[in-house]
């Protein structure tokens, strides 16, 4: 059997902590041109907003999320989830991070697609 | 001192004069849950907000109308009555009108009366599952549009019966709004009940809206988008609602003639009209009547345009959508279909 | 199986069970999805090094099990399974090369693989690759917590060797 250093053990796992912050940073700086966000409930895209084209505030209310859309930015307002993750995220506005509520199958997301206006046929 | 004054005037001047010569029509949007699904208005006009605020006061009113699931809705009256004559508002009459001559002309493929098979076999419920071969049988037989009597403004079904205006009442309301802005002078709108998108006039830069369609296959993918404007796009698929059992796919899209999920071939049909109504009823009809039938359909009628996705990979466009529809990805092979004497 | 292990095995289950439902309560500092402490690993670790594998196997797949029933939620249980299921094997696989003064490193190793397989999970569940983006900031937090966690059950088995428990 043989036996890995402590030093080792040591070198690799501040490897992997200075891979994952230069991951981060990188992610944190890809941003997107489009202001498309992009709503999905169970893998299927049932709404999409342009952020950019958004002037006043409102809701979505979904059956068991309420998601905000302000200018420019969108959040998850409430949901009845018990870990309220999605809400606690706060607002994406561009970047790739998208907002998820595991327990009830939401993402919304900044989306890379442009210049769609509608889509047909979505969840009934 | 004095001369910074002036060139501040003047600038200021400039800027109140300019702004309002560029002035953007004003722009009004709302997103409301109705039908029991999301409904986005988009309108670019005068009075915009006091449209989009009528336009949402009308789709309440017609959800409470058309609900089947609704006790005191219209459509639960006409299904309480069965046996019997009894009157029913116009908004019901137009849509029983077009459903019952888009039965006529797709041979029954298309039948408002399949409640009693979708409550059986409970879509969209917790219930969902595959009921018995009996049971199945049981329903069908208060299946059939011919036995739905029109009369002046009164309607009949026979005993046992009951219909559901899903498959037409999302393309009745965006046509309804669709009246409602030209009325109100709105030259560029776009809405979306669920999926049902029907756009007036062409965006305010005066492009033509552009209209994804879904990948039936690959979720959250776009097979291709097209250009519209005065237009309705409606697409139905198996794929927007259905449930597994013992590993085989159960969808929504009943077959009136077997009482059991189509299996016509096709994954998904969007038909481009300019009702919005047409397009929702021809969606399900031409599902349900499979490749060739839709394309007869077409050939026969005309009046659409459609879009057929089928099983076997390939997506079959009528050659109408030349010049207004571009694939996206190489998912499916396109085939252009032709009119009469053509290919 | 003897007796004395049977009820070994019993009561640290019931201790991890317990840490697990109550960790459920605590709320998280970072808003990342699947962030946690996994103060119930103490346990597993432990065992893992105290008392045999397939002891401290047992333990865990209890634990998952009873944690996800209790819970009320299918979904649980499956981040909870594939996250378990990394964690042991991973620890399994690098115990070989690891000293009973090295378990604050298994605790890392386990917590890596843990975070990792339940955001390929929710990767595959939501159908959402853009959940990936998050790997990194659990890798962070499985590096700091794995780290508490390992060395606490570094801590007890130490403790527990030298009282001759066994």
């Amino acid at each position: 059997m043989r036996r890995i250093s402590n030093k080792a053990l040591l070198i690799i796992f501040a490897a992997l902590l200075i891979a994952s912050a230069v991951w981060i940073l990188i992610a944190g700086s890809i941003k997107q041109d489009e202001l498309l966000a992009e709503i999905y409930v169970e893998g299927r895209l049932v709404h999409t907003v342009d952020l950019s084209e958004v002037t006043e505030s409102y809701t979505i209310n979904l059956p068991h999320n309420t998601i905000l859309v302000e200018p420019g930015q969108i959040s998850m307002s409430s949901a009845d989830c018990p870990d309220q993750l999605c809400v606690r995220q706060g607002v994406i506005k561009s970047g790739i991070y998208p907002i998820i509520c595991l327990p009830n199958k939401v993402e919304v997301r900044i989306a890379r697609e442009s210049g769609i206006d509608a889509v047909t046929g979505g969840r009934s | 001192m004095k001369r910074r004054l002036l060139l501040v005037h003047i600038v200021a001047l400039l800027a109140v004069i300019l702004s309002s010569c560029s002035a953007k029509p004003e722009r009004a949007e709302s997103t409301v849950f109705a039908m029991d699904t999301l409904m986005y208005l988009e309108v670019y006009g005068d009075e915009a907000q006091a449209t989009v605020a009528q336009a949402v006061e009308r789709l309440y009113f017609l959800d409470g109308l058309l609900s089947a699931v609704n006790e005191d809705s219209e459509v639960s009256k006409i299904n309480k009555s069965a046996g019997g004559f009894v009157d029913v508002p116009d908004e019901i009459l137009e849509q029983l009108n077009a459903a019952q001559e888009v039965s006529r002309r797709s041979g029954g493929a298309f039948d408002i009366s399949v409640l009693p098979l979708v409550t059986l076999w409970g879509f969209g419920t917790e219930n969902a599952h595959v009921p018995s071969d009996e049971e199945i049988e049981a329903a069908r037989r208060y299946v059939d549009y011919r036995n739905i009597e029109l009369s002046g403004s009164s309607v009949k079904l026979a005993e046992g019966m009951s219909i559901t205006l899903g498959a037409i009442a999302k393309g009745y309301a965006s046509q309804t709004l669709a009246e409602l802005f030209e009325g109100r002078g709105i030259s560029s709108a776009l809405v979306s009940l669920g999926g049902n998108v029907q756009v007036v006039g062409s965006k305010p830069d005066g492009s033509k809206w552009r209209i994804a369609l879904q990948d039936p296959v690959n979720a959250g993918e776009t097979a291709g988008v097209l250009e519209l404007s005065d237009m309705a796009a409606v697409t139905s698929g198996g794929y927007e609602r259905y449930f597994e059992q013992e590993g085989k796919i159960y969808h929504h899209i009943l077959d009136p003639k077997t009482g059991r999920p189509s299996e016509s071939g096709l994954l998904s049909v969007t038909i481009v009209c300019e009702n919005g109504m047409t397009a929702d009823a021809l969606s399900t009809a031409l599902f349900l009547l499979g490749e060739d039938g839709a394309i007869e359909y077409w050939r026969n009628y005309g009046g659409f345009e459609a879009l057929l996705i089928t099983d076997d990979g390939r997506m079959l466009v009528t050659e109408g959508l030349r010049g207004s529809f571009t694939q996206s990805g190489d998912a499916y092979t396109l085939e252009y279909v032709y009119g009469n004497g053509g290919a | 199986m003897s007796i004395k292990r049977m009820a070994a095995i019993a009561a640290l289950t019931a201790i991890a069970l317990t840490i697990f439902m109550l960790e459920a309560q605590i709320p998280v500092v970072l808003a990342v999805p699947g962030i946690k402490l996994g103060l119930a690993n103490i346990v597993t670790l432990a065992a893992f090094f105290l008392l045999s594998r397939r002891d401290a196997g047992i333990i865990l797949a209890l634990r998952v099990v009873l944690g996800s029933i209790f819970s009320g939620s299918p979904m649980i249980f499956l981040y909870s399974a594939a996250g378990g299921l990394s964690g042991f094997a991973s620890v399994c696989i690098t115990a070989s090369f690891l000293t009973e003064k090295q378990i604050w490193a298994a605790g890392i190793i386990s917590a890596i693989a843990h975070n990792a397989a339940q955001i390929i999970v929710a990767v595959l569940i939501m159908d959402s690759p853009a959940l990936i983006w998050y790997l990194p900031w659990l890798v962070i937090a499985a590096v700091i917590t794995g780290a508490f966690t390992g060395f606490s059950a570094q801590f007890a088995v130490k403790r527990l060797k030298d009282m001759g428990i066994r």
